[in-house]
């Protein structure tokens, strides 16, 4: 199939553009230059839904209207596509090819009410061009023009492509996926489908034995191996199930581990709930040093050294009159305290005894009074001059340096406590983020259903172990039997001309499987082949120059690998580069198309992104030069103005039709001329790459060196 | 050893007061009183501890005030036990102020003293708590500036 | 639309009945022919084409009997 023309109508903000298509062999490229959010991907969208209808969009349930239709009314939607279709027939033997001309219109309506389409069916209507007109055909043909499974093989977007390779995905699910690509594109189902038929008459004929036949034992025999053979398809089609609920928990735990591995990223709750525990008691500790720290300031101003160092000098001097006092002699009057000591003690210090009711005693007392009496002053004096004495000698060595130097002291400590708080400060807000952050409840959910997941995956394999067991032990039985049966059937004569059709059957059989054996070695061989020579060229890895790449292939299993320098074999969902990984799913594709040699339109959304000059150039040299004169292919490319940037010359000698869609509310952002447009739609102009017109001009088409066309 | 018994004797009829005006500032900045009270926001102790830094500022500003109105906040004597270093200090000052040192046996004008050194002294120290910063910080850092290296 | 391998198919059927005996002269072609025709049954899948199909095996255990093939 290759598009010629596609009409749009109100399909998203496609509300009248037609787009025209190359079916040129030698120019075999479409490329329709689009900014993002300017309709590649709505384009994509319809003509998917105009080819297969709502059943082939992501989301059937999305509006197709145009986001600012007024909800209540009506909106018509249609797409109309006019294609050219090779039929190839088999006559006797040979193939003949026929092109024929079709025109497809699908219309829909709806009556949106925000979100809601409020769609009616969809109408199809198919046509076929002839020489005297036009004839309705059936839509059903459509799908044997280009059948369902390979839409995502035909209309790709870069990311979408990736499937194939994902790590999303488990291995046996893209292991599936590549077999079902590859069995689609080669046409393997047919085959498979004339094996099941040989085999439903097979088991007709047998039943016709049983029943004709004279020998009891071969009646039995054929009863038997028919229920057998029941058995055998009930064994198949649980293992069947048991491979798809296996794919099935696989994916379910992948993503359950996913979304644990997620919860848990924060940490682990018990041991988050210990940490902040054990941080909380530092803090206590922590408020307690600076609340000691406090207090020791608050002692250090009601301190004594405090006043010697305000006011050291002077009560220097005051002590220093004391002194002065003392040397003339003036204190102490130490016979006061002299007499009083010895009055206590009871002796003289001539050793006279002064105890209370003596004569001595009684003398000292007297001498005492008068003394007391002469200078009470002299006294006081003295007595300020003995306790003086102490304070002045120790406010001249200070054991603790100083009032300074101990405020000071106590002002580091502060300082370095308060770090320590702060840091404590930030661990604990941290901590009480992450177990915030965690949802215990959701931990314990998920533990539980990775749990459950493991047991059936287990029950699974186990379940899976002993029905292949039992489907193998089958299968010797039923081979046994089938032995017998034949020896049986061969001495019967009875049944002789059912026994000649059951050889034919046989035989037939032998070609058909033989037949899907060796097209899937084969076939699988050469899209294997081909998708390392493009992928090989397009990274621009030379094997022999030790390249790290060394190759890719597609295993017996349907694994797409990389071989790397050392011999290893690379995953490329984990061990390869993004640019590489789209160069390698893009190869896949294309190789598979090429092989099959299915005429088909590929249509791809951003094919280039993340792509650099020298790779960018070789993709596109891949997907528009056929591998072969016989291939024909149209490739149609939505590119940006910066996929396109550094491929122009490709381009040049490629391209067979182009054209650019703009979309109006870009102006005035980044649209230079006003599209006075009554309302927000996408234009389509006939600007090449490498030209810009009033229509699609934007502020950045100078920078690209783009023509203006007027 | 202890103080004169006659001055001592004499204390218990000597007061310590402050400016009615700064009444206030004692009040924010101490202890007494209050508890459960953050130690960053009160320098001080006792009323006496900040009468005391006052009255060592006003010495080294060599200044004396008399106030229109005193507040009395303690009597010398009840205190006396527990300050013992301050009422030593506050003789030696006395020495230092009074050659003759006749102050010494009149409590009341030795009180009287202290009193004017310290009116002079809150004056200096109100100042300074007029900002934001921490006062217990700022007080230490304040007296640090006025230590004199000996 | 007709596949390259589905070309290529009808290479590889005769490549594989060229490995089958010939029970009779013309026994090979007469599969092909047979094995050709199922597949165009398969694919158009009209009303009586799992009978006819039936038939055709019918008509090949037939041609065995009337060319004299006897099993061993």
């Amino acid at each position: 199939m290759k598009l010629k023309r596609a009409s749009i109508r109100n399909f998203k903000l496609l509300r009248n553009i037609e787009l025209q298509f190359s079916t040129q062999k030698e120019l075999p490229l479409t490329v329709i230059r689009a900014e993002n959010g300017s309709g590649k991907t709505s384009s994509l969208l319809a003509l998917k839904w105009g080819l297969y209808g709502r059943k082939k969009l992501s989301d059937p349930s999305v509006r197709l209207s145009p986001a600012d239709w007024p909800d209540g009314d009506q909106c018509a939607i249609s797409v109309t596509i006019e294609f050219i279709h090779t039929h190839v027939s088999q006559e006797s033997g040979s193939m003949l090819s026929v092109e024929e001309e079709y025109v497809l219109t699908r219309e829909v309506n709806e009556t949106p009410k925000g979100d809601f389409p409020n769609r009616s069916p969809e109408e199809v209507y198919l046509y076929r061009k002839t020489t005297s007109g036009t004839e309705r055909i059936d839509e059903i043909e459509l799908s044997r023009m280009l059948p369902e499974p390979m839409v995502d093989i035909f209309f790709t977007n870069g990311d979408a492509a990736m499937t194939f390779i994902s790590p999303q995905l488990p291995e046996s699910t893209k292991q599936e996926k590549v077999r079902s690509a590859i069995r689609e594109m080669l046409g393997l189902e047919k085959l498979e489908d004339v094996a099941r038929r040989l085999k439903s008459v097979r088991g007709n004929v047998n039943r016709e034995i049983g029943s004709a036949t004279s020998s009891e034992e071969l009646a039995f025999v054929t009863k038997e191996l028919e229920r057998m053979e029941g058995r055998r398809e009930e064994l198949a089609s649980s293992l069947a199930d048991l491979e798809a609920g296996i794919s099935k928990t696989e994916q379910d735990l992948g993503e359950t581990e996913r979304r644990l591995h997620s919860a848990l990223e924060a940490g682990n709750y018990k041991d988050l709930s210990l940490r902040k525990q054990q941080r909380c008691r530092d803090m206590a500790k922590v408020l307690q040093e600076t609340e000691e720290c406090k207090k020791q300031q608050q002692a250090l101003l009601q301190s004594k050294t405090m006043a010697w160092g305000l006011i050291g000098e002077s009560l220097q001097r005051g002590y220093n009159r004391l002194r002065e006092l003392r040397q003339k002699g003036v204190i102490p009057r130490a016979a006061v305290p002299i007499l009083q000591e010895r009055l206590e003690m009871r002796e003289c210090i001539c050793g006279a005894d002064l105890s209370p009711g003596t004569p001595a005693h009684s003398q000292v007392e007297s001498m005492l009074a008068v003394q007391r009496t002469k200078d009470q002053h002299v006294e006081l004096l003295s007595t300020l001059y003995f306790q003086a004495q102490n304070e002045v000698q120790e406010s001249r060595t200070p054991e603790d340096g100083g009032w300074k130097l101990e405020s000071r002291k106590l002002r580091q400590v502060r300082v370095s406590i308060e770090d320590r708080k702060r840091g404590l400060d930030n661990e604990l807000k941290s901590i009480d983020g992450k177990l915030s952050d965690i949802d215990e409840n959701l931990v314990q959910e998920l533990i539980a259903h990775q749990s459950m997941l493991r047991k059936t995956q287990e029950k699974h394999r186990d379940d899976r172990f002993r029905t292949s067991s039992q489907l193998e032990g089958l299968g010797e039985k039923i081979g046994q039997l089938e032995k017998k049966l034949e020896a049986l059937r061969r001495k019967d004569d009875k049944v002789r001309k059912l026994n000649l059709q059951m050889r034919a059957l046989e035989d037939l059989t032998g070609i058909v499987h033989g037949t899907l054996g060796e097209m899937q070695n084969v076939y699988l061989g050469r899209v294997s082949k081909r998708m390392e020579a493009m992928f090989m060229n397009v990274i621009g890895a030379d094997p022999e120059q030790g390249s790290i790449y060394q190759g890719a292939k597609i295993t017996s299993e349907y694994d797409i690998v990389v071989e790397s320098v050392d011999g290893r074999t690379l995953s490329p969902d984990s061990e390869v580069n993004g640019a590489s990984q789209r160069a390698l799913t893009f190869a896949f594709i294309w190789a598979l198309t090429e092989v099959s040699g299915v005429v088909a339109p590929r249509i791809i959304d951003t094919p280039l992104g993340m792509m650099s000059g020298g790779v960018k150039e070789r993709v596109l040299e891949m997907v528009s030069k056929p591998a072969r004169l016989d291939v024909d292919r149209q490739v149609v490319l939505f590119l940006t103005q910066s996929e396109i940037a550094q491929t122009e010359e490709i381009l040049d000698s490629r391209v067979g039709a182009s054209m650019t869609l703009t979309k109006t509310d870009d102006f005035p952002t980044d649209l230079v001329y006003d599209p006075r447009a009554s309302r927000s739609e996408v234009r389509v102009c006939e600007c090449s790459h490498r030209q810009c017109c009033s229509c699609c001009q934007r502020h950045s088409s100078q920078s690209f060196n783009l023509r203006f066309r007027d | 050893m202890d103080m004169d018994p006659r001055l001592l004797a004499g204390l218990q009829n000597a007061d310590l007061k402050i400016p009615t005006q700064h009444h206030n500032l004692f009040r924010r900045f101490t202890m007494t009183g209050r508890s459960d009270v953050n130690r960053d926001n009160v320098p001080f102790i006792r009323f006496v501890d900040l009468w005391w830094l006052a009255l060592c500022i006003g010495v080294q500003e060599g200044k004396r005030i008399q106030p229109n109105s005193w507040h009395t906040f303690v009597r010398a004597g009840e205190i006396y036990s527990s300050c013992r270093q301050i009422f030593l200090q506050l003789q030696l000052l006395a020495m230092n102020e009074d050659e003759s040192a006749d102050i010494l046996a009149d409590p009341v004008s030795l009180m009287g003293m202290a009193n004017e050194y310290a009116a002079a002294g809150l004056e200096v120290i109100a100042n300074e708590t007029l900002g934001n910063e921490v006062p217990l910080l700022h007080m230490m850092e304040f007296v640090e500036s006025r230590i004199l290296d000996r | 639309m007709a596949t390259m391998p589905q070309r290529q198919a009808l290479e590889i059927i005769r490549e594989m009945a060229r490995q089958t005996p010939e029970l009779y002269r013309g026994y090979r072609d007469e599969l092909i022919g047979t094995m050709v025709e199922i597949m165009s049954l398969e694919s158009v899948k009209s009303h009586g084409f799992a009978k006819e199909i039936g038939r055709k095996i019918e008509v090949l255990g037939e041609k065995l009997e009337r060319e004299g093939y006897r099993e061993e």
